[in-house]
């Protein structure tokens, strides 16, 4: 079997076989070059212009590594008393690389910054989110590639159960769904790739933690209601700390950076007006301005058709309105007001009132949560095995780290004008101020 | 109005609803008895609680839900103490009227439902509701089968007896939460 190897400024050598490389080539993963991995944070961090097709290579690499470090540590376990078999684990290998490989082929332009144009599941009354998308380019473009293959004649894997893989909708892999651990879930190969390869690229320190300690110490403990589930050796203790602060600093000092999430407001804003031209003539598309729903190939097609150098082309044209001026012009709206990290109920108290205030005198601007960011972080935490690997039971980190028990989830929220209305608005939240 | 606060209250009241419902009746409410029982109160008794589960081998899980109990515990609405039983218990705190009232609207609209939640499925330990919620789910999603559900069932969850897999197949189909050919 062939092997080519691909050259990551994170992790060296990503090897990849004829099978993966044929689908690399395909345009549905080709246009993750034409998606910025954190859209337009080169505003305030410059080397940020990395996009999705690295990333995604690097979260097939390092789910690859986390399943061989725990098939070479923990094999008899697998096939004594969860029945794993040979063959079975190195099709599920194969499967996992796939949908590690594939998760963020459904991103729309500047990534989780276009979220907030998908349109609501009927079936769920949630908004669809990028993985649904993902899941459709699997499903509908890329059957002949996965399946016609012929080093798939061994495993006979379908298109279909990679987007049930990365959907997380269908329970008949079995035993096998272990591994989904690996792809979604506090300890996956999805943050702990992005996390050192946002920070190399922005420059920053934050996003830092050992990998190969972590390679080395995940393993599969048992929950409280005994299902096998991935989690850390007791040695490991110092790098799922390290692992959890490093999401922790890079969502504070990068993700909510304010600068960058007024962007991703103003991207969001050129996205719908951008839609909204496109989709004005066309019959089939009844909600203007929202991306068309993952449930065809067609729509899947339109839908994949916008990249970041298609909104480029529209905003180096005008074609954006306002919103495309202010990028181009870095004019972005200013925060003038925010909570503190943990907000408390006065907090929030003054800012419903701020926010009321300044709808009343008609100042424009928009208020962001960091909740209902997609970076949003809750207080995390990871399973530790305890006992020296002698029984598979796990507790939480924050048992046993007082660091991790310390932490509180970022609820920060802000409040955002454009700039010529920056001095009336800080008066107005001066007036508030006095009268609370 | 662009300066309406987005904070979603409603998610926030469902689980500081389930806390003060739960807390005298489970033998330990904790994260995750949580994760199954909003599963069941959106897939059972349909209530829109907007949170989306996918399954793994411990059952349907939400990560979004998994963060926001711990925005509500960082606001007061809720408490995570260490447990006696391991894990988190999870009790309304100081702040949980003040929550819930913000959440008041769909609090009251399906107090039938949160009540009915309660009686059928209120006294079970984490890992019975685990097992319940994961064959609801897999009725749902994948079988209609008795032996085919059963069979998948024992298949994710090894550790699970076919008996007990059995006898607990019959008692949700007899109460219609299983829709079986």
């Amino acid at each position: 079997m062939l092997v080519y190897e691909i050259r990551d400024p994170v992790h060296g050598f990503i090897q990849i076989n004829e099978w993966e490389r044929q689908i690399i080539n395909d345009p549905v993963f080709q246009r993750l070059r034409r998606i910025r991995q954190l859209a337009w944070t080169d505003m305030v961090y410059p080397g940020a212009c990395h996009n999705r097709f690295e990333h995604s290579l690097g979260v097939m690499h390092v789910a690859t590594k986390m399943f061989d470090s725990i098939t070479r540590k923990e094999g008899e376990y697998l096939k004594d008393e969860l029945n794993f078999s040979e063959h079975g684990l190195d099709r599920d290998r194969t499967l996992l690389r796939l949908a590690c490989l594939l998760h963020d082929v459904g991103h729309s332009p500047f990534s989780h910054a276009g979220e907030g144009l998908l349109l609501t599941n009927p079936d769920t009354g949630k908004s669809y989110k990028h993985e649904h998308y993902s899941a459709a380019a699997v499903r509908y473009l890329l059957k002949d590639s996965i399946e016609n293959n012929p080093l798939n004649e061994n495993y006979h894997i379908t298109a279909e159960e990679v987007a049930q893989f990365l959907e997380g909708s269908t329970a008949r892999f079995g035993r096998s769904l272990l591994w989904r651990d690996l792809l979604s879930s506090q300890l996956d190969a999805d943050r702990a790739d992005y996390l050192l390869r946002d920070s190399y690229h922005c420059g920053v320190t934050y996003g830092h933690y050992d990998i190969n300690r972590l390679l080395s110490t995940v393993t599969i403990g048992l929950s409280d209601t005994g299902s096998p589930i991935l989690s850390v050796e007791e040695g490991g203790i110092h790098v799922a700390e390290a692992l959890i602060l490093a999401r922790y600093q890079m969502f504070t000092q990068v993700y909510f950076q304010h600068t960058r999430r007024a962007y991703d407001h103003h991207i969001a804003d050129v996205l719908k007006i951008l839609l909204e031209k496109e989709q004005e003539h066309d019959p089939e598309i009844t909600i203007k301005g929202k991306f068309p729903p993952p449930t065809s190939t067609e729509n899947t097609l339109k839908y994949l058709h916008w990249d970041d150098w298609k909104v480029y082309g529209l905003l180096s044209d005008g074609q954006a309105g306002e919103p495309g001026e202010l990028i181009k012009r870095r004019n972005h709206y200013r925060c003038i007001h925010q909570t503190h990290e943990v907000p408390t109920k006065r907090d929030m108290d003054f800012i419903d009132l701020l926010g009321t205030e300044l709808d009343r005198q008609g100042i424009p601007g928009f208020m962001d949560n960091a909740t209902s960011s997609w970076y949003k972080t809750g207080k995390e935490d990871i399973l530790i095995r305890t006992n020296n690997g002698v029984s598979r039971k796990t507790v939480p980190l924050s048992s046993l780290s007082s660091l991790i028990q310390g932490l509180k989830p970022v609820m920060q929220q802000r409040i955002y004008v454009p700039q010529a209305y920056k001095r009336e608005a800080k008066l107005i939240k001066a007036s508030v101020k006095g009268e609370c | 109005m662009p300066f309406t606060t987005n904070v979603p209250w409603q998610k926030y009241g469902i689980i500081v609803e389930l806390a003060r419902r739960l807390e005298t009746v489970s033998p330990q409410f904790g994260k995750t008895a949580l994760q199954k029982m909003v599963y069941l109160l959106t897939t059972i008794y349909h209530v829109p609680c907007h949170y989306e589960h996918t399954i793994y081998t411990y059952g349907p899980y939400s990560a979004e839900l998994a963060e926001d109990v711990e925005f509500v515990a960082a606001m007061g609405g809720v408490r995570l103490t260490e447990g006696n039983k391991g894990g988190y218990k999870i009790s309304p705190a100081e702040h949980a009227d003040w929550i819930a009232d913000k959440a008041k609207d769909v609090l009251e609209k399906y107090r039938g439902e949160f009540a009915a939640l309660v009686a059928d499925f209120g006294s079970f330990n984490a890992r019975e509701l685990e097992l319940r919620s994961t064959l609801i789910f897999l009725n749902k999603h994948d079988q209609t089968n008795t032996s085919n559900l059963a069979k998948e069932l024992t298949e994710l969850k090894p550790y699970f007896t076919t008996n007990e897999v059995s006898a607990v197949i019959d008692d949700l189909a007899e109460k219609r939460f299983l829709t079986l050919e």
